[in-house]
């Protein structure tokens, strides 16, 4: 594990996400890695975001998701998120239908501009929802609707 | 725990004060899930394996860093983009997976 890996240090949001796991019994084999296995493991969107962002109260607005209306290959949905908020210290990548709903998450420091886009497996028609997280710690929120016609979950 | 080389294809170029950065991980990921057939539900039931961490670092400095998931597609894509940046600058790109195998590719802006 590469112990730089982390720009920002998510302090008691973090602490409280390592507390969830040790007292679930989910002590994984990432316990001391930063990888939020908790927050990867919900079935459940909603906690899936509390356990990620440590907050679940999100504003819609300022953040755009583009993807496509029809995915006919669920596999590989391409993603990007953009913002127009100053000072975005993160963005995280949710499927309220897939089985884990948390996808991927990215820190940025502040060379980075915010954007990042990536391909997605999708294993029903649903929602992307992109949540953005700014220096002040306030969470903004966007959604596409993404109709896929076969699903990217096998394998 | 190995070094897969040669796993990364990575574009990074300038222009008009924005840098962008394409990056590929040559990669096949294992959901492990199957889908029950009494309740048509996924659950996992072998053995996963997929990118776990990505993090892009520029001219030594660290400017982003992912954390991901049986989500991803195979051959797992990210591009983003950094403020400034200009030919010759360095970039790196670098991940592990769940089981601990690793890469990492550095290549100038514009090459």
């Amino acid at each position: 594990m590469d112990s730089r890996r982390r720009i920002v240090l998510k302090g008691a949001a973090s602490l409280g996400t390592l507390g969830f796991a040790l007292g679930a019994g989910l002590v994984p084999e990432t316990a001391l890695a930063a990888w939020p296995a908790s927050a990867f493991r919900t079935h459940d969107q909603k906690q899936a975001i509390t356990l990620a962002e440590g907050a679940s109260a999100i504003e819609m607005g300022h953040v755009t998701v583009t993807a496509p209306e029809i995915a006919e290959n669920g596999g590989a949905v391409p993603v990007s998120v953009e913002s127009d908020l100053p000072g975005v210290v993160a963005i995280s990548l949710f499927a309220e239908k897939n089985p884990f709903p948390l996808n991927s998450e990215y820190e940025l420091a502040e060379e980075a501009m915010p954007f990042v886009a990536t391909r997605i497996r999708l294993s029903e028609t649903q929602h992307v929802m992109a949540v953005v997280k700014t220096a002040a710690g306030k969470l903004y929120g966007g959604k596409a609707l993404v109709k896929v016609t076969i699903g990217g979950c096998g394998g | 725990m190995e070094r897969k080389q040669g796993s990364i294809r990575m574009r990074a170029r300038a222009s008009a004060g924005v840098t962008k950065i394409e990056t590929l991980i040559e990669y096949k990921i294992v959901t492990g899930m199957v889908k029950d057939k009494l309740t048509g539900q996924f659950e996992v039931k072998k053995p996963q394996r997929f990118v776990k961490t990505i993090t892009v670092s520029l001219n030594g400095k660290q400017i982003f860093a992912g954390d991901l998931s049986i989500g991803s597609s195979n051959d797992p894509f990210l591009a983003l983009k950094v403020k400034g940046g200009k030919d010759g600058d360095m970039v790196k790109v670098h991940w592990e997976d769940n089981q601990g195998n690793w890469d990492e590719l550095t290549r100038a802006v514009g090459a």
